[in-house]
């Protein structure tokens, strides 16, 4: 991740969601299907990418419900939340470089090895933001 | 190799289930599912190896996710200190020969069968259900064999082909018998 986002108030609130999702002990994916936002999308929240976006009033309730938040831990996320939404927003492309995220083993349907133009593709899929 | 994942990591392991999702982040791997990407590859092990992306419409079904992620999971533990090592600038570690390509997968793909499925477990498991058996699924020994990795699949969370090739990684079926009961009727 880029180092000089790691103070970003979206970067941060996505640390602290983290967090909390893993002390409760839910992998990213389920918890994705938790709060009504696909894994992709959670993801991205998670990186502080975007979380104006993917963060609707319903998943900042059902955040509160699967983690089971008390008052404290409610105003945490409120705070938390409000900050990251009113920060500058983050792209994928903010977050990760071309080259950091270039493939060097792929799982490919055929067991085919890729070429270059291939590696391109990738990567251009890869960080076309999520529609 | 396998063994020492799931020893340090055994509180992620419930019968014959190992959350691999959960020792992935335990190892401070963090999976990216992306769209778009399946059409070129079903998921990869990037140049910075704190990451694996792969493409989201797999979480639609987790035996497959699951076994994609372990697969580029085990590409990093295999060959972490390449990954992980500040390479020379004209060093180009994807760039291989077909036959280094073929060994590099076979071998990722090899230990992640072992971690989703760990070979006591998983051979006991397998005898139980060979000897248990429904007596309509003794006629054949095809029928005997399939019925297994089916009943596997649930218990392990993994699709049947997976099952079907570490039941012969473990010799418990034979190559013809992979052959013939899953590869050539089930497309990898």
């Amino acid at each position: 991740m880029n180092n000089a986002l790691s103070e970003h108030p979206a970067v941060l609130f996505g640390q602290w969601l983290r967090n909390k999702r893993r002390d409760a002990d839910a992998v990213a994916r389920e918890f994705a299907g938790r709060v009504d936002l696909s894994p992709a999308e959670y993801a991205e929240v998670e990186l502080g990418i975007d979380v104006g976006r993917w963060i609707t009033p319903k998943q900042q309730n059902l955040i509160c419900i699967m983690l089971n938040l008390d008052e404290t831990g409610e105003a945490e996320l409120n705070y938390k939340l409000d900050q990251a939404r009113s920060a500058s927003r983050i792209q994928f492309g903010d977050v990760f470089t071309r080259d950091q995220l270039t493939p060097v083993r792929c799982s490919t349907l055929y067991n085919e090895q890729i070429d270059e133009k291939k590696r391109e593709e990738i990567l251009d899929a890869v960080f076309k933001p999520l529609e | 190799m396998a063994d020492i994942v799931l020893d340090r990591y055994s509180k992620r392991c419930n019968g014959p289930f190992v959350n691999i999702e959960a020792i992935i982040e335990d190892c401070g791997i963090t999976p990216i599912p992306r769209r778009g990407i399946r059409k070129l590859v079903n998921g990869y092990a990037p140049k910075d190896p704190r990451f694996i992306v792969i493409d989201e419409t797999y979480a639609a079904y987790p035996p497959m996710y699951r076994a994609i992620l372990a697969e580029e999971f085990c590409h990093i533990y295999l060959e972490y200190d390449l990954l992980n090592s500040e390479l020379p600038s004209d060093a180009h570690p994807h760039v291989m020969t077909f036959q280094q390509y073929k060994i590099i997968e076979g071998d990722a793909q090899y230990l992640s069968r072992a971690l989703l499925m760990p070979k006591r477990e998983f051979a006991k498991r397998w005898e139980v259900h060979f000897n248990s058996a429904p007596e309509d699924k003794r006629h054949s020994a095809d029928m005997r064999l399939i019925y297994c990795a089916e009943v596997l699949e649930n218990e392990f969370r993994l699709w049947p082909l997976l099952i079907a090739y570490r039941a012969r990684d473990l010799k418990i079926i034979s190559e013809d018998e992979c052959s013939t009961c899953f590869s050539s009727r089930i497309r990898m």
